[in-house]
């Protein structure tokens, strides 16, 4: 199983993920079980995943990803693993070779090269505060504990945490 | 006499002074810019249009771009490059810890952000006095080169390629692409491609050959940077004085296997861009005319020789002259100057067209760099971000979030390409195992790898222009990856002989004291200059490439290197309808600088104090 975060660095409710992915990797896992820092680049990224060996069969991603629902809460979702068209794909890697980091061009990515397995979940923040920084907003940092312990449920017992909440 | 234009003069020992008699040297009175001209012709002429193109990076829209085009002439009237974010690392930084430059300004670029950490360590080393050992100057240089392999491929195979692939040329030039067909590739006994067609086609986005294999050919060289430096893009072992990695002979032979076959890579790819540019100089002329504006050029030069590098101001002119790139300025094809003080002195950066304010209210810092020389007002030692949006962009006043940097108050462009022909101009590279610069051309001598020993030369072009950026961006991925093979084996040699110190001790110095970190991105120059006093920066200013090629008007009225280049580009796309044209040549034109607008801007909010990422309007629609 793969826990990666998705995100910038010092941006504020921006670096959920990797704020998320940080706390994660301090804590103690079983073999089988890696955290990473995925904010370097959907291409790159997604060759990492794909070249896994043995490959994942799980991977939980997190992110902050603004969608204009209720800010300050948690969405869990299951990647459905809906084919992007190719302009909207070639648009991505434009994007994503030049730098940008962003969840959904790691999953529209990683899926045209065959890198994501089957079970995909994405925990996503709906961004307070789209401002710059150091910190979290006050409501995203309230909800981190929350949000690791939600994790770590799912990775250490399998279909028991995140699963039964999607 | 390398300055034309600014109030600096040299004695007979070469020291530089400023000009006697002027009482404010460098003084300037900015030009109003009359657009009457443009409007008149809009106003008469239907076929006179106003183009937005946008966004022309493709990263998250961040460049845009006007132009007036006239599609009845087939010739652009006025271009105008747009920057529409706000880049807010120098306020950032400000106050800050000199040690948190090298994490925080490599957050400048998600795709070149090593040469960012470096620009800084090598800023804080001349204002501490430090310099790395040896090993920590060779990993350094193949750090660079490997920096320059991810981001040169990722250019011309996934940004600048598809412009010339056969989906588009197809449509944009039906009669290119029916010659295409026919015109055999002459050098397809290499890269195995048999017409010019089969290269377009191979070009294709997502499908092409050429495409697919640039975007596998970043893993190889994001492996070995991981392995060298822990992690691809931002770096955390960049420090001042060095590297904090410790490296063995096992890294170093994980690094020359990847080397080996990045190498390979190199030689197909300068074949592939011979025949394409080859292809379409012969098939219209006009195309040499796509992009073109004067020679002038900048580059600080790049890779450190580990045994002349002392990391001192007062050393510059001496240790640039030592790079595997040289340092240098070319002015309509001259090469003016190789000497990083000259450089430095002749940099100003200039905001009448920009939403910033001014910063003469706060005095000058400096009359002169540390070894006495004069510098202006204006210089990235005396220069304050001040930020300050407007809400209606103008083209007569303010319309983008870009400066416009100048040297010698002229025009400058920054690309890879640049520091090859200052290199190659300059006939003073004192490294000459796998290059060698004659003055007119360097020469690449590259060894066997899969493919046999092979010898390139790249000869500064006649002409210049889009094709021969791609061209010359082809030659840089062998020279860059040449110059990181010779450092490796350095690196061997270092470690047989037990020298394998990677870093020096440094204090932060209590004291005021500047520095610059002369350095290059893949796309070219790239300077950070800081100033610091009581163990905190005060002052930061940070110059890349794109800075340069996406300026606004200067306050003399010159456009920057992409709106001149556009300006110059003849429209030789085949359209019949005003609704079919594409702007494929203006593309193609701005592309060729490789524009990273990442580089030059980041998000502001207009409150000053917080940078966002999201609700930016990148339309120009409706500016004055």
């Amino acid at each position: 199983m793969l826990i990666g975060g998705v995100g910038y660095r010092w941006f504020g409710d921006a670096s959920f993920g990797l704020v998320a992915t940080d706390e994660l990797a301090a804590m103690e896992w079983p073999a089988g079980v890696d955290v990473v820092d995925l904010g370097y680049g959907a291409i790159l990224a997604a060759q990492d995943i794909a070249a896994a060996q043995p490959p994942y069969d799980r991977l939980i991603l997190l992110a902050a990803v603004p969608r204009g629902r209720p800010a300050g809460r948690i969405y869990l979702g299951r990647w459905q693993g809906d084919r992007a068209s190719s302009s909207e794909l070639q648009e991505r890697i434009r994007e994503a070779a030049a730098g940008v980091i962003d969840l959904d061009h790691l999953l529209v990515i990683a899926a045209h090269f065959g890198a994501l397995p089957d079970d995909v979940v994405t925990i996503e923040l709906e961004p307070v505060d789209a401002g710059g920084g150091e910190r979290l907003s006050g409501p995203a940092a309230e909800l981190l504990p929350e949000v690791l312990e939600m994790v770590r449920r799912e990775a250490l017992s399998p279909g028991g945490g995140i699963a039964q909440r999607t | 006499m390398c300055f034309q234009n600014l109030p600096v003069e040299f004695d007979r020992e070469g020291r530089a002074r400023l000009r006697e008699g002027a009482a404010d040297p460098y003084a300037y009175r900015p030009r109003e810019i009359d657009r009457s001209g443009i409007e008149e012709l809009l106003r008469r002429n239907g076929h006179i249009k106003d183009v937005n193109l946008d966004p022309v990076t493709r990263v998250a829209g961040a460049l845009a771009f006007h132009a007036v085009v006239d599609l009845e002439q087939r010739k652009v009237h006025e271009a105008h490059s747009i920057a529409t974010l706000f880049r807010g690392y120098e306020v950032i930084l400000k106050g800050r810890d000199p040690r948190d430059a090298m994490y925080i300004s490599s957050r400048v670029c998600g795709v070149c952000g090593g040469v960012h950490s470096v620009a800084s360590s090598l800023a804080i080393e001349m204002a501490f006095g430090i310099a790395p050992p040896p090993m920590g100057l060779a990993l350094r240089n193949v750090q660079l080169a490997l920096d320059f392999m991810v981001d040169n491929p990722l250019h011309l195979y996934l940004l600048a390629g598809p412009d010339f692939s056969q989906v588009v040329v197809e449509r944009t030039n039906p009669s290119l692409w029916e010659r295409a067909q026919k015109a055999e590739a002459a050098h397809a006994n290499v890269h195995g491609f048999r017409t010019v067609a089969d290269i377009m086609t191979a070009l294709n986005p997502l499908t092409g050959k050429l495409y697919i294999e640039g975007l596998h050919m970043t893993r190889p060289a994001k492996e070995a940077y991981s392995i060298l430096y822990g992690k691809y893009p931002h770096p955390q072992t960049v420090v001042p004085g060095g590297l904090s990695t410790t490296v063995d002979l096992s890294v170093l032979n994980e690094t020359h296997n990847r080397m080996s076959r990045l190498i390979d890579y190199a030689k197909r790819g300068i074949l592939l861009w011979e025949d394409l540019t080859g292809f379409f100089y012969e098939a219209d002329a006009r195309y040499k005319q796509v992009g073109t504006r004067p020679k002038n050029l900048i580059d600080t030069g790049v890779w450190d020789d580990p045994f002349a590098y002392d990391g001192t101001y007062a050393n510059a002119p001496q240790w640039g002259e030592r790079r595997w790139a040289t340092p240098g300025v070319v002015i309509d094809g001259d090469l003016v100057t190789t000497n990083l003080h000259h450089l430095n002195m002749g940099l100003e950066e200039f905001v009448e067209h920009s939403y910033y304010e001014g910063w003469e209210d706060e005095g000058v810092r400096y009359r002169t760099d540390p070894a006495g020389n004069p510098i202006s007002p204006n210089h990235p030692w005396n220069k304050e971000t001040k930020p300050k949006p407007v809400h209606k962009r103008s083209w007569r006043e303010r319309y983008t979030w870009d400066t416009a940097p100048r040297w010698d108050r002229q025009v400058v462009e920054g690309g890879c390409y640049a520091r090859m022909w200052t290199t190659a101009a300059a006939g003073k590279l004192p490294h000459t195992r796998f290059v060698e610069s004659t003055g007119t051309s360097l020469k690449l001598h590259a060894p066997k790898t899969k493919l046999p020993a092979m010898e390139f030369e790249w000869k500064i072009p006649e002409v210049w222009n889009a094709f021969e950026r791609n061209r010359a961006r082809a030659y840089h991925i062998l020279y860059s990856m040449l110059v990181g093979y010779e450092n490796l084996l350095l690196a061997f040699d270092l470690i047989k002989r037990g020298d394998t110190k990677v870093a020096s001790p440094y204090e932060i110095p209590r004291d005021e004291r500047v520095g610059v970190g002369f350095w290059g991105a893949g796309r070219g120059y790239l300077t950070h200059h800081l100033v610091i006093d009581k163990g905190i920066l005060v002052n930061y200013q940070v110059l890349t490439p794109s800075t340069f090629n996406a300026s606004p008007r200067d306050p003399w009225g010159n456009g920057g290197p992409y709106e001149e280049a556009v300006v110059n580009t003849p429209i030789l796309e085949e359209f019949d309808r005003p609704e079919d044209f594409t702007g494929i040549d203006i593309f193609r034109a701005i592309r060729s600088f490789d524009p990273c607008m990442p580089c030059t801007t980041h998000v502001y909010d207009g409150r000053g104090d917080r940078v966002i990422t999201q609700d930016v309007n990148t339309c120009a629609c409706g500016i004055q």
